[in-house]
């Protein structure tokens, strides 16, 4: 285990560096110049913009370009042309939030999805589980945009129970989370109510396939409960497609969601990633590409593990 | 099944817990929605319009504009000017204080004016400070300091220009002074990340406390200030990109002023009285820039006819919802060098076809688009048909299908190339790219005009984007309006200026659509002439008893 481990973080560097030197040259090829970025034409004729350039190392050529950037992220140094301050700073500023927003979607889409998915694939083709492959159909339907106004009108307008945006009360400076709950209640549901689709149909068709299988007929016929057919026996198996959807959808921790942020007025990374890429602010989308890249990385290298602790015939190489 | 019904019932209760408590039930707070934040609070190097609307409670400059438009002290309470009118003194006023408590001194103007000459300066206020004799010698390093700043006392300063300038005050005079006890330390190419960015001090009636990045902005009252004490206490600013959201929680109580509302939700404010509404003159407006390097645009009759060409009052029908003017000329209008007498294009295809006419261009073979027939620098038989280009921001590219078919019906072809704001100004519209027409806006600054009439209409100026030849009366109204001391014959020297871009048609002006603001019916707001002095005017709000 050690041994690959090793291997594999290794591996990842290479990885890395390729991901990170094609971003960044794909976004300093594109047309654009971040010095117009940084002031609207208005001002422009005011600043000394080769200076500037100078001082955003803008001159040199686009290898040693690369070169001081990552030096200086990997220095905890790289700052945002925009914004001025590091790069980190900004992240991290936001990084919170976003990872609320991910982690309490993917947490509310397992708890709620395995659930339903259970059901559904314990009477398959019950009107039950039409209703509920329907809704999932429905759920990954319907924009994000328009259910966050839909629930902002029911929710916030027409019965005022929770706030329309926003993170917390107006005069906290605070970071209580439990403050933040009915902030962050139509947010999650947003979020939610587009993975709990995959969840739910990825998790009932592998239950319906582990259900069919011969280990199953043996447990029964044994004599044991349902319920421990399916909870000590099935489930196990039928969570290894589930683990590999959690996996790919993990990077949405860092993407963030710029629709539900937008709305809900959110300070989280999606809207910071997408200011950064319209306004040539090539620090930052480095470095979410940078922390982006690292994440899926890693989060493939973490489902690997996790599928030898689920299936003792994966074995790791 | 059962553990899922608790669940829902957990989470139900959760919303059970106290709410925000809407802000109209603590009077001491005012909530204002704005949906994008400032970039910095260091007037230097902030340059978005979110930025300066900001910092106007934060910071004080010598003088300001006072109720009628003159100039009236701020932090000086008192000036004078030499005989040779070069030398400005200014007495401060004494019970000036920064929001850390320490005195406002002649070592912070001093200060503030020294810097933007030194040779590691980024910022936008350079051209304020090379103005005073001896900037030029500190930048390249041959003084230590400018000789023509002069801290005479702790509460006196004099202030020396190269030349006489009759727009000192509007100039020099308007810049915000900044703590030179906080920023002195501080190497000058550092200090947009210096604590002053986002930890601003200032002198304003309200102090910043607290900066929730993308959230909130936490102004609180300053207690000292030598002006007249804020009424309301907290002064927040609640980010909120979506602007559906912010008005969902205008009527809700949760927020108490939208300064940015859009043409489709005004018409149904106007008419809830639960909110009053504003309508003022907008500071961006949009115009056509037809580049006069082609020779299909050199002829002044052509730029007039497509001026006379564009169906203005539809635009601002459709893209302002009704709210907004046709552009006369490029100045403000609450600004006093705005001419009022300009009659702009009105709509009138019959003349911009004559027009076309007589330069040349006739539909000979009726297929719809105009053919030069003795058009100078144009051959015979080139078709009119152009490409008209603009950004991805709504407010142009719903214009642009609306200039599209007014062109074609007097004959002129257009193909539309849309890109991204940031291509648009660092490619399409400048450097060497040959754009024939593009679609452009400008935010008009709130000061006196020098700086925008030379800058863009100058000859060879870097910024004259549409290539203006200029005109030798234009130039010299540009090189006299600054050493013109009475105000009145000052502003009659700008009035000509504009008449002349007028009547050289060098911008084809557009429409300046009006800043729609909506604020809870509770509220008392002052009257103000545009939406940045109701920015500045928050200290004068208060509640209804």
């Amino acid at each position: 285990m050690q041994r690959y481990l090793v291997r594999r973080l290794f591996q990842i560097i290479p990885v890395f560096i390729g991901i990170t030197f094609i971003s960044f040259m794909i976004i300093r090829l594109a047309p654009g110049d971040p010095i117009v970025a940084l002031f609207p034409p208005e001002v422009l004729n005011k600043v000394d913009r080769k200076v500037l350039a100078e001082q955003l190392g803008l001159n040199d050529p686009l290898p040693v370009q690369y070169l001081k950037m990552m030096a200086n992220f990997f220095s905890g140094q790289l700052r945002s042309f925009q914004e001025k301050q590091t790069t980190f700073t900004l992240i991290a500023d936001r990084l919170p939030t976003t990872l609320i927003l991910s982690a309490s979607a993917i947490l509310c889409g397992l708890v709620i999805g395995i659930p339903i998915a259970l059901i559904s694939a314990r009477r398959p083709y019950s009107i039950l589980d039409t209703i509920t492959t329907t809704g999932a159909l429905i759920g990954v339907a319907l924009p994000q945009f328009w259910l966050a106004l839909v629930l902002i009108l029911i929710f916030s307008e027409q019965l005022k129970l929770f706030p329309a945006s926003g993170l917390r009360p107006i005069g906290s400076t605070s970071n209580n989370l439990v403050e933040m709950v009915p902030y962050l209640i139509m947010p999650v549901l947003v979020l939610t109510s587009s993975i709990l689709p995959s969840i739910i149909r990825y998790t009932r068709s592998s239950l319906l396939d582990a259900l069919g299988q011969d280990y199953v007929r043996t447990a029964r016929s044994k004599g044991l409960r349902e319920r421990r057919v399916i909870f000590a026996h099935a489930l196990r198996n039928a969570l290894i497609p589930v683990v590999t959807l959690i996996g790919s959808l993990l990077p949405l921790l860092l993407g963030g969601s710029v629709l539900v942020e937008s709305i809900f007025g959110l300070p989280g990374l999606g809207r910071l990633a997408v200011r950064a890429a319209l306004n040539r602010d090539y620090p930052v989308v480095l470095t979410l590409n940078m922390l982006s890249a690292l994440l899926v990385l890693f989060a493939n290298l973490l489902t690997d593990i996790v599928y030898t602790r689920l299936d003792p015939r994966i074995s790791l190489g | 099944m059962k553990r899922l019904i608790l669940v829902l019932l957990a989470v139900l209760s959760v919303a059970a817990l106290p709410r925000t408590a809407s802000a109209q039930a603590q009077p001491d707070t005012v909530v204002l929605a704005f949906s994008r934040q400032p970039d910095f609070l260091f007037p230097d190097y902030a340059v978005t319009s979110t930025a300066g609307f900001a910092m106007r409670v934060l910071y004080n400059a010598l003088v300001k504009a006072g109720p009628d438009g003159k100039l009236v002290g701020d932090l000086a309470a008192s000036w004078e000017v030499s005989a040779d009118k070069l030398t400005w003194t200014f007495k401060l006023r004494p019970d000036a204080k920064w929001h850390d408590g320490q005195p406002v001194t002649a070592a912070d103007v001093s200060y503030s004016f020294t810097f933007p000459a030194d040779k590691d300066y980024t910022g936008l206020a350079s051209d304020v400070s090379l103005a005073l004799k001896g900037a030029q010698e500190y930048k390249d390093g041959k003084a230590k300091e400018i000789e023509g700043i002069k801290v005479i006392d702790d509460h006196t300063v004099s202030l020396t220009t190269l030349v006489p300038s009759a727009l000192f005050l509007n100039l020099q005079g308007a810049r915000y002074i900044l703590p030179a006890h906080v920023l002195k330390a501080v190497p000058v190419k550092d200090l947009a990340t210096s604590s002053q960015a986002r930890s601003p001090i200032g002198t304003g009636p309200y102090k910043l406390i607290a900066w929730k990045t993308d959230e909130l902005l936490t102004y609180t009252r300053f207690d000292d200030y030598y002006g007249d004490k804020a009424k309301i206490k907290n002064y927040i600013w609640k980010i909120i990109p979506e602007q559906s959201v912010q008005i969902t929680e205008l009527l809700g109580g949760t927020v108490d002023i939208v300064p940015e509302v859009l043409p489709d939700d005004f018409g149904d404010l106007k008419t809830n009285t639960a909110v009053k509404t504003l309508q003022l003159p907008g500071v961006n407006f949009t115009m056509l820039q037809l580049n006069q390097k082609n020779p299909l645009f050199a002829d002044v009759r052509v730029r007039q006819a497509i001026s006379y060409a564009i169906d203005r009052q539809s635009i601002i029908k459709a893209v302002g919802g009704g709210f907004g003017i046709e552009v006369t000329s490029i100045v403000h209008p609450s600004l006093p060098e705005y001419n009022k007498t300009l009659k702009g294009y009105p709509f009138n295809l019959n003349k911009a076809k004559a027009l076309l006419a007589e330069v040349g261009w006739t539909d000979a073979n009726s297929d719809g688009v105009l053919k030069a027939k003795g058009v100078k620098g144009v051959a015979d038989g080139t078709k009119f048909s152009v490409e008209m280009g603009t950004f991805n921001r709504p407010l142009y590219q719903n214009q642009v299908q609306i200039i599209q078919q007014n062109l074609k019906i007097v004959g002129i072809e257009t193909a539309i190339k849309v890109v991204d704001f940031n291509t648009y100004f660092s490619d399409y519209l400048t450097g060497t790219s040959n754009y024939q027409i593009g679609i452009s806006g400008w935010f008009a600054f709130e000061q006196i005009p020098q700086g925008e009439l030379l800058g863009n209409f100058g000859k060879d100026q870097p910024q004259n984007w549409v290539h203006w030849a200029s005109t030798d009366e234009f130039e010299k109204i540009l090189k006299d309006a600054p050493t013109e001391f009475d105000a009145d014959k000052r502003n009659k020297l700008y009035w000509r200026a504009e008449e002349i871009l007028e009547q050289e048609a060098v911008w084809v002006n557009l429409t300046r659509l009006d800043n729609l603001i909506a604020y809870s019916s509770k509220l008392k707001v002052p009257e103000v002439k545009s939406q940045s002095a109701l920015f500045s005017s928050v200290g004068q709000w208060e509640w209804a008893k």
